[in-house]
């Protein structure tokens, strides 16, 4: 599943990448890299300039707690995304560039859903 | 008992604000609803007065005197909102290469933001921790952009920070260097050149105002665009002529172009540097993503 997202993801990866240089540096995840996480979502924050989800995510060791950096609103809604979309205790999927030193922290790609709907972001490499 | 009652109040909300609600009882056992009262101390006419900014013998752009002053009929309405045009790559947010060559500041960024970016970090995060971008950046920010064009003046406003930028077309100069107060996006004066028009912007904050990535400006920036509008009123460009006698040698030039695009509107969107922590690309996000250590989760690269 992982793969056949990250084949999905790479004509977006190319686009946004690169720059993204000034504020939300692409520079400090490792977008050639996807994490699959099991994740049951313990905030989602709806609001401009970024979205973002936190959550815990079960580890070989137990659990450890992520922040996930999202797109705009208004980039995630021509994905299908909307402010309902995740809540507090839901278990889902969610496939992540992280961050490249290693720390818990990642660009968001997609989420699988409970129900098995998958839902990217706008490959918009929104800056704020 | 209502004074014991208000003090107990002040001192919760003082003490933990967003804490002081689950301090109550539920719904039906709450306290008495505490009647407000705030002294009211007239203002003299003379102090009210001194209150509002005012810039004697130069009408305001919103004052109807100015706005419908007989002036010539514009060649062309910029109202609308634009997007930047990134179909040739999305790196055409940035102001260059091709750059002027630039003096040791400039060229320290150059070398320091390249290595910053090998390295997987962030360089002179201004706009992640919350400066504005300002002027010529935030135009390019991937957000739409609001113009509002009026007889006298023309307002911009970012989808980003909604940051605003007036455009003074009433004929007035610019502000006493004296006075002026310095900011991101600087003091614009426009006019017509036939079918262009021209926008001369000065007076620009330097602290923490970076182009491209991390390249500084000093107060001496100074900015010229020539704006014309191409494709039957769908196309703006926009031709950027910057001089900063301190950081870099003559022209720097850069052309953009941007889309219009009637299907959408700006949003408030503001920079709230606490909500920082939870945004693993910015500085504070960072710092938050570290103390919670390392991942055990390694993932695939992408290319299998």
């Amino acid at each position: 599943m992982t793969h056949k997202i990250s084949r999905w993801l790479l004509p977006a990866l190319a686009f946004i990448g690169a720059p993204a240089l000034a504020h939300h540096s692409y520079a400090m995840f490792d977008m050639t890299r996807t994490v699959t996480l099991d994740a049951t979502i313990t905030q989602f924050k709806w609001q401009n300039p970024h979205s973002f989800i936190e959550a815990d995510v079960k580890a070989p060791e137990g659990s450890e707690h992520w922040a996930i950096e999202m797109t705009a609103p208004n980039n995630l809604v021509q994905e299908g995304w909307k402010r309902t979309t995740l809540k507090p205790g839901d278990h889902v999927t969610i496939f992540v560039h992280p961050l490249r030193n290693g720390d818990k922290g990642g660009s968001f790609a997609s989420v699988k859903l409970a129900d098995g709907t998958t839902l990217g972001q706008s490959a918009s490499g929104k800056k704020s | 008992m209502r004074k014991a009652i208000a003090g107990f109040v002040l001192a919760t909300l003082a003490a933990a604000p967003l804490a002081a609600q689950d301090a109550y009882p539920a719904e039906g056992n709450l306290p008495a609803q505490p009647q407000v009262k705030r002294p009211r101390t007239p203002i003299p006419p003379e102090q009210f007065d001194k209150m509002v900014p005012k810039h004697p013998g130069q009408l305001g752009v919103l004052a109807p005197a100015n706005v419908h002053k007989p002036r010539p009929k514009p060649p062309f309405d910029l109202t609308g909102t634009w997007f930047v045009d990134l179909r040739g790559g999305f790196t055409d947010f940035m102001f260059g290469p091709p750059y002027p060559k630039f003096y040791k500041a400039g060229r320290e960024a150059l070398i320091e933001g390249a290595k910053a970016t090998a390295a997987g970090k962030t360089y002179r995060d201004a706009i992640g921790q919350c400066y504005p971008p300002g002027m010529p950046m935030v135009i390019t920010r991937v957000w739409p952009q609001n113009f509002i064009q009026i007889p006298d003046a023309i307002f911009m406003i970012s989808g980003f920070n909604n940051s605003v930028r007036q455009i003074f077309m009433d004929g007035r100069k610019h502000t006493d260097p004296d006075i002026v107060v310095p900011s991101y996006n600087g003091e614009s004066i426009g006019h017509w050149e036939g079918n262009t028009l021209v926008v001369d912007t000065s007076y620009f904050e330097p602290e923490q105002h970076y182009i491209d990535m991390g390249i500084p400006i000093s107060d001496q920036f100074h900015m010229v665009e020539r704006i014309n509008l191409l494709d039957g009123g769908k196309t703006m460009q926009i031709q950027y002529i910057m001089t900063d006698p301190d950081m870099w040698e003559g022209e720097w030039r850069s052309t953009k172009r941007f889309l219009r695009e009637d299907n959408t509107d700006i949003n408030e969107a503001e920079c709230i540097l606490q909500y920082n922590e939870h945004l693993p690309g910015t500085e504070l996000g960072s710092e938050t993503a570290k103390e919670r250590g390392q991942t055990e989760l390694k993932g695939v690269t992408n290319d299998k």
